[in-house]
């Protein structure tokens, strides 16, 4: 039995030796075709596209080069609206026009993308709303955002800031209702309040007014530029709402916390400057920002951020702010 | 006797050919496999290329930020074959020649295709490029790009032909040549036509008194120096005070007076304070007027209401002068 084991064994062992060994004839002609089909690919591809070998034919920006940021294919792929459309539908291509504008540059406004938002018709503010910050041109959109449509945007005006001109449009800017839903915007929306920056200092009238929008400095979060806006009025006093304000959210977190230090690093807060030099940096303007802190030397603003960390670390202890230029000098250094 | 019966058996089995695919065989596929794949995204990216430019196409013509570019110059510019390794002159014409064509004399967005394709020349081809500037007028677009064609070895080529092509100025300035025909660029400065262009390099220029005279005046007397004012706050033994009234009685009426405005009212100019609030409260105008409205506070102390700042204006104007010390105006009693 053993024996007959045995040679079964070597029976296999021969035939599998032998699979190997042999090439499948069958295989052979499988790779043939497949490198004719290939050929034909190759071919195919020179007939038919008129940018091989163009000088741009390495470019994926999805403008399309045109320097405007707008995906033209990604909007012509965008399924039409029914007559009329229902909620999700509009949800859906409101999503899908916002995705084909993602990376437009700053500024940058179409007439297209108007016509496109018109077509979801009048009624669909609820859906709209949360695309208006960038689909900008809703405003633009004929029919879309009607007077009768205010008092809804009002309610919507704290969690979507960005539908202030619209309302501003029939309102107008001293509008009590406006005014009011403006502060509650401010009172509630703790992301982003920035599309309300610049209306900001027009609700500012009484001292009462003025003293509220403190408070949201020390507060919130996303009130962060208020006091770049409000250290000129006479009765605010920049560094002691600074301090009050760092003081208040000393337990925020580490974002909100960087916000924060960033609108101080000019008024000689150490804490807000080791604060961005070692947590913080992500953001370009955050970066400028904090190398415009130092008077020395040329070379910390225009190198790298490293070097601005670096320029920091090594002279920590003799880095002494000076009110009069804003800006930390070195103790008994050149700059004296 | 049987063992060797079934060992031959097997032995006439692996003769018979047992064939399987081998290791190689399978890299081989795969390989083709491969291939294949890599056409077909090419050709899936080419098709949507085509398709990207037609929709593009579709808004008939693509705004430039100064001007348009029709469909079919748009498809002629996504045509044009790139450059060679080594190209020689004649290539390098006839790309930029096409690449004019099909854009047109305008201006386009820093960093759009048609000056990356123009970009893509890089330098050392200097000489080849001058023709197309000469006599000021069909290259707009490569006037945009030159400073950055130009080699370290163009110095003299540059320097030759700096009054003739003025926009080589920027270029000079940019290698560090500046100084070697600080005159001649001094005088570019002063023409209008590249003034904007060459103002954030001006710094570099400005060593001797002489030169602060130089642009202290151009300052004051010419539109569209607006931007040299952060270069001028920062010279040494300036009368600020001086300089802002006097830019303001001549800019006053020019394209730039929000600008000059500001500044004026800042160092006490009550007549340009009125301007600024007057300004600033005006719909039509308020863009022109960007961050006066921080600044109305802090030269007023006032909220920023148009009825309330105008009231107090019109009755104070005759008796406000600027207290040094709290920089906000205040009234003579």
């Amino acid at each position: 039995m053993t024996k007959l084991m045995n040679s079964a064994f070597c029976v296999m062992v021969c035939v599998l030796c032998g699979c190997t060994q042999q090439p499948d004839p069958n295989m052979e002609r499988t790779i043939s075709l497949l490198g004719e089909i290939n050929g034909q690919l190759e071919k195919m591809h020179c007939r038919t596209n008129p940018f091989l070998d163009a000088a741009c034919a390495d470019e994926t920006d999805a403008s399309y080069g045109w320097g405007d940021g707008i995906d033209y294919l990604a909007l012509e792929r965008i399924e039409p609206l029914s007559s009329a459309p229902v909620g999700e539908d509009v949800t859906r291509y409101l999503q899908s026009l916002a995705d084909a504008v993602r990376n437009r540059k700053p500024g940058v406004s179409s007439p297209r993308i108007a016509e496109m938002v018109a077509k979801i018709g009048p009624g669909h503010l609820k859906e709209l709303a949360p695309f208006w910050d960038r689909l900008p041109e809703a405003g633009a959109a004929a029919g879309v955002f009607r007077k009768e449509d205010v008092e809804e945007a009002l309610e919507r005006l704290p969690r979507y800031p960005a539908l202030y001109e619209a309302i501003r449009h029939y309102e107008g800017e001293e509008s009590p209702r406006l005014k009011a839903a403006f502060f509650r915007a401010f009172e509630e929306n703790q992301d982003d309040l920035s599309a309300l920056s610049g209306a900001m200092l027009a609700y500012i009238k009484t001292p009462e007014d003025l003293e509220f929008f403190a408070d949201c400095y020390r507060k919130n979060p996303a009130a962060c530029f208020v006091l770049e806006k409000i250290k000129y009025f006479p009765a605010v006093d920049e560094n002691k709402l600074a301090a009050e304000a760092w003081l208040v959210r000393d337990r925020d977190t580490l974002h909100n916390r960087l916000r924060l230090a960033e609108t101080q690093l000019k008024l000689g807060n150490p804490e807000a400057l080791a604060l961005v030099i070692n947590r913080g940096g992500e953001s370009a303007a955050q970066r400028l920002k904090t190398a415009e802190c130092f008077w020395e030397p040329e070379a910390a603003r225009a190198a790298s951020w490293e070097a601005v960390v670096e320029y920091y670390r090594a002279n920590r202890e003799l880095l002494v702010f000076e009110p009069q230029r804003k800006m930390y000098i070195i103790r008994n250094g050149v700059e004296q | 006797m049987r063992y060797v019966t079934i060992a031959f058996s097997g032995l006439l089995l692996l003769g018979a050919g047992c064939a399987a695919p081998g290791p190689g065989q399978y890299d081989k596929i795969a390989q083709q496999l491969e291939d294949i794949n890599k056409n077909l995204s090419a050709m899936t990216r080419s098709y949507e290329d085509y398709n990207r430019l037609l929709a593009a196409a579709e808004q008939n013509a693509v705004e430039t930020g100064t001007g348009v570019i029709g469909r079919e110059n748009l498809y002629m510019l996504r045509r044009i074959r790139k450059l060679p390794a080594k190209p020689t002159d004649q290539q390098i014409r006839q790309y930029v020649e096409k690449i004019l064509a099909a854009a047109g004399d305008t201006y386009f967005p820093e960093n759009s295709l048609p000056l990356r394709m123009l970009r893509a020349v890089g330098p050392e081809h200097l000489e080849v490029l001058l023709p197309f500037l000469k006599g000021g007028e069909g290259a707009l677009l490569l006037e945009q790009v030159l400073p950055d064609l130009v080699a370290p070895g163009d110095k003299a080529l540059v320097l030759e032909h700096l009054k003739e092509i003025p926009v080589l100025a920027v270029a000079a300035i940019r290698q560090g040549w500046g100084n070697d025909a600080k005159n001649e660029i001094f005088e570019i400065l002063e023409d209008a036509k590249y003034r904007s262009r060459l103002i954030p390099y001006a710094k570099t220029l400005v060593q001797t008194p002489a030169d602060r005279e130089r642009i202290v005046n151009l300052y004051i007397q010419q539109p569209n120096s607006s931007g040299l004012y952060p270069m001028i706050r920062e010279f040494p033994d300036i009368d600020v005070l001086s300089i802002n009234n006097r830019a303001w009685a001549r800019q006053k009426e020019g394209p730039e007076a929000a600008q000059y405005a500001m500044r004026a009212a800042e160092t006490g100019n009550v007549e340009a304070l009125g301007y600024l609030i007057n300004g600033y409260f005006d719909r039509n105008r308020e863009k022109v007027f960007d961050g006066a409205d921080i600044l109305l506070i802090k030269l007023t102390g006032l909220p920023l209401d148009r009825k309330i700042m105008n009231d107090w204006y019109q009755g104070n104007k005759d008796k406000l002068y600027i207290d040094e010390k709290s920089g906000r105006f205040s009234t003579i009693e």
